[in-house]
């Protein structure tokens, strides 16, 4: 046999068939590494429909909390509807289309798809894709999910339904109860962390309400506050 | 009979000079997989992205499973030196052994490509006077230094007659 047909043989080519394998494997592995990390949601949802359904439910804890709003708010991903009261006029953009709102005007945006970032009751960005707006109760749809954005706009009410929050932290005064308040704590400026969060979030003037699940493993964070509380007294 | 298979142990377990298996150079692309995914998980702990839980146990799946099966596919093939023989052997749990004589070689050629070049690894085809059977030594460093082992060893039992 010459090195002709060792090259050849069965044996090279089921290694090559073992590398392919194994190299769509590590690919598969790497997009849902990186898919999963910038569309938390997106995976959960299409194995459940159901955003909420990404904690399991003997991992996470119910949470409700009325506290002041936060200085920033940050979240990457999919939210399934988010209703906006604004405070000033701004534009809005649909797919290519320019829409001069004016204030007061109530958006609903359905299936949301992209970031969302608050500060200071002003959203300073919504970039993402949706398949349904509402703007003052009449609906604007599109058959495929179609790129939306808004100016930076001041807000007098901005509710996100079902979405996952990877991280909120900031001080704050208010109550917080767990586990369908078996557990209640009260804030009074204290530094707070709510962490993997999933569920529904309002924010009203200078008020934010909550209601949802956190991961169990960020209890211990909340819990943390009340001992040093009684420590520090 | 009895005496014929104790002599056949006896130069099995003769010294060994050499013991070599494949290089783990082969496996750089395989390596390049595990760090690719380490420096993604690296870089969405820094950027603060969520980090799937069942992502993070594939990925140390993955990363075990790699590790496993590049030092079983190592230890597989074993090439071993001895005083007068060249004795390959395969398998894991259950071992298949082809000694060869020095005095059954006829040539020996070193193979590489050029990336094997590169990183001084290669394939070492053995040669019978037989002309039967030819053994390839498949992916090992130094090749070339392996063959001349091999050569000094022939040249010295030539000259011991």
């Amino acid at each position: 046999m010459k090195y002709k047909d060792y090259a050849e043989n069965p044996h090279e080519n089921k290694s090559m068939y073992i590398k392919i394998f194994i190299f769509l494997i590590f690919a598969g592995i790497l997009i849902f590494i990186i898919y999963s990390s910038f569309y938390p949601n997106s995976f959960s949802k299409l194995i459940t429909g159901n955003a909420v359904k990404d904690l399991n439910i003997k991992d996470s804890v119910e949470i409700t909390a009325e506290l002041n709003s936060p200085e920033k708010l940050e979240t990457s991903g999919s939210i399934e509807k988010i209703e906006i009261k604004l405070k000033d006029p701004v534009n809005l953009y649909i797919g290519k289309e320019t829409i001069e709102l004016s204030s007061s005007t109530s958006i609903i945006i359905d299936n949301y798809q992209g970031d969302l970032f608050t500060e200071s009751n002003t959203i300073t960005k919504l970039e993402g894709k949706t398949t349904k707006v509402f703007i003052n109760g009449l609906p604007l749809t599109a058959q495929t999910k179609t790129k939306i954005s808004l100016d930076p706009a001041k807000f007098d009410y901005l509710k996100l339904n079902n979405f996952y929050l990877d991280s909120l932290s900031y001080t704050a005064s208010g109550k917080i109860s767990l586990n369908n308040k078996k557990v209640t704590l009260s804030l009074d400026n204290e530094r707070i962390s709510i962490d993997k969060f999933i569920g529904n979030l309002e924010i009203k003037k200078s008020s934010l309400s909550i209601k949802g699940y956190i991961d169990k493993s960020n209890i211990q964070k909340i819990l943390d506050i009340t001992s040093a509380k009684q420590n520090s007294s | 009979m009895r005496n014929n298979k104790k002599g056949v142990e006896e130069s099995y377990k003769s010294i060994v000079l050499i013991k070599t298996t494949n290089s783990r150079k082969i496996y750089l692309f395989l390596y390049l997989m595990i760090l690719i995914l380490i420096a993604v998980l690296i870089f969405i702990k820094i950027t603060n992205r969520p980090l799937d839980t069942m992502a993070l146990k594939l990925v140390a799946a993955f990363v075990i499973a790699l590790a496993i099966a590049t030092e079983l596919h190592r230890v597989y093939n074993i090439y071993e030196i001895h005083d007068n023989s060249l004795i390959h052997t395969q398998g894991i749990l259950s071992k298949h052994s082809r000694k060869i004589d020095f005095s059954a070689i006829s040539d020996l050629y070193v193979i590489q490509n050029l990336w094997q070049r590169i990183l001084s690894y290669g394939n070492v085809e053995v040669r019978l006077f037989s002309g039967e059977n030819t053994t390839y030594i498949k992916n090992i460093n130094k090749p070339s230094e392996f063959v001349e082992i091999i050569l000094r060893k022939i040249n010295q039992k030539a000259k011991r007659g």
